[in-house]
Parts: C-alpha cells; structure tokens; sequence
C-alpha cells in the first residue's frame, strides 16, 4: 500500500469530508422543518469519506459476512440448479444424449454431396429440387427478383465507365487537333 | 556507424525497383481480378449508345405496363428485336446483358399474356433462341442470361420437352448459384 493510502488525519481532510458537516447539514433540515431530503447527499458523502479513510471490519462483522456466504452457496447447492447438475445420473444422461446427437448428425444428414459447399449452392438447390419445373420457373423468376437491381446498377456503372473513357479519348484528340494544346471549340 | 551511414542511401536506391516492380504487380494483378471472366467492349461507344438508347426504351415499357397497354409494350421491345445488336467483340459481356435483358422481358411478356398479340410457343422459342444467341455460355454471369435461359424453358415446357425444359432452369438455376455465392463472398460477414 502506497504512503498516500494511510488515513488522514481530520485537520487534513476538506471541510466537506468533516463529519461535523453532516451534523450541521441535519441541523440545517431541521430549522427549516424537515424540508428536501439530504439523503442522496449524504450517501455521496459517507462514500467519499469511506473512499478517503477506509474503516475495516472487525473480526466479529467478518465472521458474520462469511458466513451469510457461506449458507448462501448451501441453500444455491441443494435448491439451484448446480444441484441438478451434481446428479450422477445426469451427467451420465448428458454424455449419453451427446454421443446419442452425434450420431444422428453423422448417419442421418451423411456426407455432404460433392460440389454443394457454399451457402449460395445450398439456397438454390433447396428451392429447387422439392419442386416440379413450374416451381423452379417461378424460383428462378423470384431469383431474378432480387439480383435484377443489382446487375442493373453495374451495367449501369459499366457504360459509364464507357462514357468517361470517350470523354477522354475525345479530350486527347481536341488536343492533338488543335497541335498548339489547346481545346478546339471547348472540351466537354 | 559511419560505413552504414554511407551504405543506406545505396541499398535504398537498389531496393527502389524491386519495391516499384512489386507495386506495378500488385496493381495489374488487381485489375486482372477485377476484369476477370468479362470482356470488355472494343467499341464502347457502342456500348454507351445502346444504354442510352434502351434506358429510355425500357422506361416507356414500363410506362406503358403500368398503363394496361401490353400490346404497346410488346411492340416496343419487338422493334427493339429489330434493331442491330453488336456482337460480344464489339460490345463486350455487357452488350449481351443488355440484348438479354431486352429478350427477356419480351418474352416475359408474352407468356403472361399470351391473348395479347399472339404467337404459337415455337415462334417463343426462336424468340429465345435468338436472344441467348450461340454465346450465351460464354457471358460472364448474370441475371438476364439466366432469367432468359429458365424463359427458354419454361417455353421448352409449353412444348412439353420437359426434360429440355429441366435442363434449361438447371443452368439457369446454375448460373444464380454462382451469382449468389458472388453475393455472400462480396457481402460483410
């Protein structure tokens, strides 16, 4: 613990830490007939002073603390659920269901097939192998549904694309015409 | 401490191709990824032509939709069918995206409303025949090749070549695949 850590000594501490300060501030109340609470107030202060002179507790209060825990955990032990979980049956029986799921996992879904390993794969064979061709016309229209304003925004930025590169190529060739590196009529 | 001193401005003249020739790498590299799989128009005017010209088109389609005048819209896009479309040399995988996107929403029409200036489910099938074109497989990914391929089918189907059929609407299903596992690869975990 650090020299700065010890307790001050009262003529030491601010006027607020002062437990006279509490004294006066009830006094205070009273004069003016019980008006307002000072309550918050002081829960503030007795930290502050708690915080600025830690009091520890004695070996009675200590004792005590410890052993509200310790009946704390007995009641949790025989009434929560670590009671149920100290079962030995239930342990067995989770064990059991585990190797139980792992099973089914294993010999029920089996081996994923060869070429199916992406999600994207995986949507678009469920949509379509339950369902006759009507169906999977109707999948792929509603595919089309969702990657539609996608594609389009990318042709879009493609003749763009386009359109800047001609502005370009007619940029450099104004300026060639010209032969003295000026723009003949104006460039776009 | 005064043989390193002489030394570093030496070493880092030596190191500044290498560093420079990593970087030249780096770069190519990522437009070689970015560009991979697409083929880029020899011609982008064209490009840049027919967007604009099929941006404007595909609004007053859907104008006309929105208005109940199917026959109107079915004849817009039947003229569109009309025009020249550039091959995927000149306009790349994104002329043939947008020729795709035509197609199929010609075709889309048509089978939802088949009273509406009809035509018999071989002259539907040439329709998509014509639209996917002998490189269809060959276009980078995307939605209107596979909407139009799984149109194909559902053509395909009409003309009770179901097994034609199933194969059409597996590529198309195929091709969504890819488009969706680019969609989960491309979006924040």
């Amino acid at each position: 613990m650090p020299a700065d850590d010890t307790p001050a000594t009262e003529a030491s501490r601010g006027p607020v830490l002062d437990p006279q300060w509490e004294v006066a501030l009830r006094l205070g109340q009273e004069a003016e007939g019980e008006q307002g609470s000072v309550e918050d107030e002081l829960a503030v202060l007795h930290l502050l002073r708690h915080a600025r002179a830690p009091q520890p507790l004695d070996d009675a209060a200590f004792d005590r603390v410890w052993g509200e825990v310790d009946d704390a955990r007995r009641a949790s032990a025989t009434t929560g659920w670590r009671a149920w979980v100290r079962k030995p049956w239930l342990l067995g029986g989770a064990a059991v269901a585990a190797a139980a799921a792992v099973l089914v996992v294993v010999v029920v879904t089996g081996p994923e097939q060869p070429g199916i390993s992406v999600p994207g794969e995986r949507i678009a064979q469920r949509d379509a192998l339950p369902e006759g061709p009507g169906g999977m016309a109707a999948t792929i229209e509603a595919q089309f549904a969702m990657l539609e304003p996608g594609a389009r925004a990318q042709v879009e930025r493609s003749i763009d694309e386009g359109r800047s590169s001609l502005r370009d190529e007619l940029v450099a060739t104004a300026i060639h015409t010209s032969g003295d590196g000026r723009t003949m009529g104006g460039a776009p | 401490m005064t043989v390193s001193r002489t030394n570093e401005p030496r070493r880092g003249r030596s190191l500044l191709p290498v560093v420079l020739g990593m970087m030249l790498g780096a770069l190519a590299m990522l437009v070689g990824l970015a560009q991979a799989g697409r083929l880029s128009p020899r011609k982008p005017e064209v490009v840049v032509a027919l967007g604009q010209l099929l941006e404007a088109e595909h609004r007053r389609v859907s104008l006309l939709v929105e208005r109940g005048d199917i026959a109107g819209a079915i004849e817009v896009l039947e003229a569109l069918r009309k025009q020249p479309w550039p091959d995927r040399e000149t306009g790349g995988d994104v002329g043939k995206q947008l020729r795709h996107d035509v197609y199929g929403r010609l075709l889309r029409l048509r089978l939802d409303h088949p009273k509406v200036l009809p035509v018999g489910p071989a002259a539907l099938l040439e329709l998509a025949d014509e639209g996917l074109g002998s490189d269809a497989l060959d276009v980078d990914t995307n939605p209107f090749t596979a909407r139009l391929t799984a149109l194909r089918g559902e053509v395909l189907e009409q003309l009770d070549r179901d097994d034609d059929a199933l194969t059409a609407y597996e590529a198309a299903l195929e091709m969504n695949r890819v488009l969706l596992e680019r969609e989960l690869q491309e979006s924040p975990p």
